[in-house]
Order: structure tokens, then C-alpha cells, then sequence
């Protein structure tokens, strides 16, 4: 035993390793918080990144656009048969848009869960080793940005924000496998079916809704959207397509497969989307185990 | 002095480089992602302390490595950890070979395998993945290392030259 205390080497090795042990398992269990030294650390690498990253994202601009270009003559065919649509379906929507402002002031109703102000921010960095799924971006809560707030490209849907600084934020990605990440959702059909977008196929690279009513239908091929009743995303951002359905772990409930709307794959930039109507922490908020039992708040979820 | 400032400077370079590559990753081929990860800082740090100061590499690796724990990953202490055990064990293998380039590189590569199976052992275990060890090895392990492999082909004569010029002049007459 003296022979191993004189070992001076090994005794730090191990205060060492206890003591890391010790912050991991802190700040695993901390972790969405930054302090006030971690926020000033990412707001100065934050500053380093996003200098850095104005090239990145240069030839990522080009690569999109070479690869617009590329598709351009079968794009603009289908563009084309779709134009005839487009101005008939335009007129419609003004149309029902003028009676739907009608309506709205008819009763005072002035905002509604589908309004929201846009906030356009840029991809400053990746997590290099791509395991947790995040991105960080170049505006943070000085801007407004909150945590749990819906992320999204032109395309759709792409996550949410999950820790705010100062000038950045980070972003974790539809892709996420933790259980904690949940957005309210329905499937749009003749009847909006409701479920709650839980977990990632990595195997089959798409989305998991759960928790849809049994007694309703969904089909392969229907859009599903925000719901906007987990309490923070605006309704109707469209988040994928099912492509095929199952039953849920216990037998209850339906499962459908959501293939994403968005590309994942050379994100530069984002739009955040701060809903316009008050935000309550339900499902899309911090979406502990505990919210989900409140039946208050899981209300909408259920039905 | 100048070549102190030029290592640190090198390190920090690559540090904010990384995720610059990480953007273009995953590339899909045949509805597979496949993950290239970046893992240049650790490379440098392993020709560094072979080539020239291990203790000061691990000083360096321990900065960095709490730098990208507090950034990216939001748990400190995995990186701040694995950098500096990675650049040790590198040097110390290096401590019963006669190191040249050839085998700084493939030493190298074993360590960022090394590593990037401890990660993955990592995230099995808080159950942030539940990627198969098979898909591990195939979407990510191959194309991290053949990244890596490119990587350190193209700059490791730049890296043994910023770090130490007079062993390359001896390197090349040998070779």
C-alpha cells in the first residue's frame, strides 16, 4: 500500500479521471443551462466560427447551385404543367385569405397559432463529429431567439433549438434519437389526424410519429404538419410525408413512418420561427416526463 | 519562439476548420448517409508530440478538447479527456518504434479509430445512438478514416516541417 501511494503519477491519473467522471456526469444531467463561463465561451468560438465559416459556406452556396442548375430543364417542365394550376389556385387563395381577414375581425380574433416572425440566421458551425445532430447559428438570444423554438429551411421542418446564448444558438436536428425531443404533429387528410413525432430510423433514415388514435385512418403519401398545440411551434410547417404505417410498442396506438421534408445535408442557412401567440411549454417545450402527465397541458396530444 | 506561436496558431486553425468539413458530411450514395468526420486537430497533436514536445501537445489537446466539449457536445470532459489520452498513448507506442513519417501516419490512423470507437462507446452508453456496430463501421469508421488518411497524405510533410524543419531534411536523405 505505501509502495502504491508513492506512485505520484498515479495518484493524479486517478483524481483526475474521478474528477472528470465527476463533471461528465454533471453536466450530463445539466445540460441544456449553459453558465454564465460556457456562454461566454461559445459566444467568443462562436465569433472565431462564424468568420470561419463565411468560405464553408460560399462553396456550399455554389454546390447548391450547381446542382440547381444541373436539374434545371426537367424542373422548369414541371414548373410548367404546374403553372396553369398555380394562377387558379393563387386566385382561390386570395380569395379565401380576404374571407378568412373578414371572418377573423367579424369575431376579434387577431392572431392565430399559424402567424409567426421569421428569423433568418446562418449556420456557423456543425458539431464536427456528428453524432448528436446540432447546428449552431449566428443569433441567439439577443435576437430573441428562445429555446424550443421551431427551425426550418424553404423546404420544411428541419428541428428546434435547444440551448441559447448571447449571439448563438444550437439547433438540434429532427435526426435526434433523444427521448426527450417531441413535436406535436397531424397528418393532413379529409380529417387531421394527430401524433407526436418521437424519435429517428436511422436504418430507414426517416421520422417516427407515434401515438396516433387508433380508430383514425392515415395513409401512406399524406403530408403531416405542426400541429401547433405541443404550446411553441406555429401550426403548419410542413415536416414530411408518411410513407408507411405500423403499430406502436404496446399495440394502442398507430405509428407512421415520416419521410422529412427538408435536406439535412449542406445546411447554410436557417429560419427560426418565433411564433406570434403565447407560448406555453407543453410537448415541444422542455418535454420532460412529467409535462406529458399534466393533463392540461397533453391535452391536445391525446385527442 | 515564432515556431511556438505557428503550432498554436496551426491548432487553432484546425480547430475552426473541422466543422467547415463537417457542413459537407453526411454524402448520401444509394440512400446511405455516410459520415465523414473530421479529425485533423488530433493528427496534428499526434505529429507534434512525435516529432516534438509530448507534454506540450496533451497542454495543447486538454485546451482544445474543453473547447469542443463546451461548443459542440454540451458534456464537458469527454474531449478534454479523450485528446490528451489519445496524443499519450500515440507517444507512448511512439516510445518503442523509431518514428518517421510512414509510421507517425499509420499510428495516426489507428488512434483517430481509437478514438471514434470510444466515442461511439460513449453515446451507446447515454444512449444517444443506437446505431449497430456494423452500420458504425461501415457509414462512419471507413469513411472518418480514409478523410483522415487524405488529409494527412496531403499535409503531413507541411505539419514535420512547421514543427521541426531539420528532421525532414534528415527524413528525405534517407528515403
Amino acid at each position: 500500500m505505501p509502495q502504491f501511494f508513492a506512485n505520484k503519477k498515479l495518484i493524479v491519473l486517478l483524481v483526475g479521471i474521478i474528477f472528470l467522471v465527476a463533471i461528465i456526469s454533471y453536466t450530463l444531467s445539466n445540460r441544456t443551462n449553459p453558465s454564465f463561463a460556457e456562454g461566454a465561451v461559445k459566444d467568443t468560438v462562436g465569433f472565431g466560427q462564424g468568420i470561419m465559416a463565411k468560405p464553408a459556406n460560399f462553396i456550399s452556396g455554389i454546390l447548391d447551385d450547381i446542382d440547381a442548375l444541373l436539374s434545371t430543364y426537367e424542373e422548369n417542365k414541371r414548373l410548367k404543367a404546374q403553372l396553369d394550376d398555380f394562377a387558379l389556385v393563387r386566385v382561390q387563395l386570395d380569395e379565401v385569405k380576404m374571407e378568412n381577414e373578414r371572418l377573423a375581425a367579424l369575431i376579434d380574433k387577431e392572431e392565430s397559432l399559424l402567424q409567426y416572425d421569421p428569423v433568418y440566421a446562418t449556420v456557423i458551425a456543425r458539431n464536427p463529429d456528428q453524432w448528436e445532430e446540432k447546428i449552431i447559428v449566428n443569433k441567439g438570444a439577443r435576437q430573441g431567439i428562445e429555446k424550443n423554438m421551431a427551425v426550418m429551411t424553404a423546404d420544411g421542418l428541419i428541428g428546434k433549438v435547444v440551448v441559447v446564448t448571447p449571439s448563438t444558438a444550437e439547433i438540434e436536428l429532427l435526426f435526434s434519437n433523444n427521448p426527450n425531443y417531441r413535436i406535436s404533429a397531424k397528418a393532413k387528410g379529409d380529417k387531421d389526424v394527430f401524433g407526436l413525432i418521437e424519435g429517428f430510423d436511422a436504418e430507414r433514415s426517416e421520422m417516427l410519429m407515434k401515438r396516433i388514435d387508433s380508430s383514425f385512418k392515415v395513409e401512406p403519401g399524406q403530408k403531416v404538419v405542426s400541429s401547433g398545440l405541443g404550446g411553441i411551434f406555429p401550426q403548419g410547417l410542413l415536416i414530411g410525408e408518411i410513407t408507411e404505417i405500423g403499430t406502436d410498442d404496446y399495440g394502442l396506438t398507430q405509428m407512421a413512418y415520416v419521410k422529412p421534408a427538408a435536406n439535412f445535408a449542406l445546411l447554410d442557412q436557417v429560419v427560426i420561427a418565433k411564433r406570434k401567440m403565447t407560448q406555453i411549454n407543453g410537448s415541444d417545450g422542455d418535454g420532460s416526463m412529467n409535462d406529458l402527465t399534466h393533463p392540461e397541458e397533453a391535452e391536445g396530444e391525446a385527442q | 519562439m515564432i515556431q511556438r506561436i505557428a503550432v498554436v496558431a496551426v491548432a487553432l486553425l484546425l480547430f475552426l476548420i473541422e466543422p467547415n468539413f463537417a457542413f459537407l458530411s453526411p454524402l448520401t450514395f444509394d440512400q446511405t448517409l455516410y459520415y465523414f468526420v473530421p479529425r485533423f486537430l488530433v493528427v496534428f497533436l499526434i505529429f507534434l508530440a512525435t516529432y516534438q514536445s509530448k507534454k506540450r501537445a496533451m497542454y495543447i489537446g486538454l485546451f482544445f478538447g474543453i473547447l469542443y466539449d463546451i461548443f459542440y457536445v454540451d458534456v464537458i470532459g469527454l474531449y478534454a479527456f479523450l485528446y490528451p489520452g489519445a496524443i499519450f498513448l500515440a507517444s507512448t507506442i511512439m516510445g518503442y518504434i523509431k518514428p518517421n513519417m510512414m509510421v507517425t501516419a499509420t499510428i495516426a490512423l489507428v488512434i483517430v479509430t481509437l478514438l471514434e470507437t470510444a466515442i461511439y462507446g460513449f453515446y451507446s452508453f447515454i444512449s444517444i445512438t443506437d446505431m449497430p456496430w456494423q452500420l458504425f463501421v461501415q457509414e462512419r469508421l471507413l469513411p472518418t478514416l480514409a478523410m483522415n488518411f487524405l488529409f494527412i497524405i496531403l499535409t503531413a510533410i507541411i505539419f514535420v516541417y512547421l514543427i521541426n524543419a531539420k528532421l525532414v531534411r534528415n527524413e528525405m536523405n534517407t528515403v
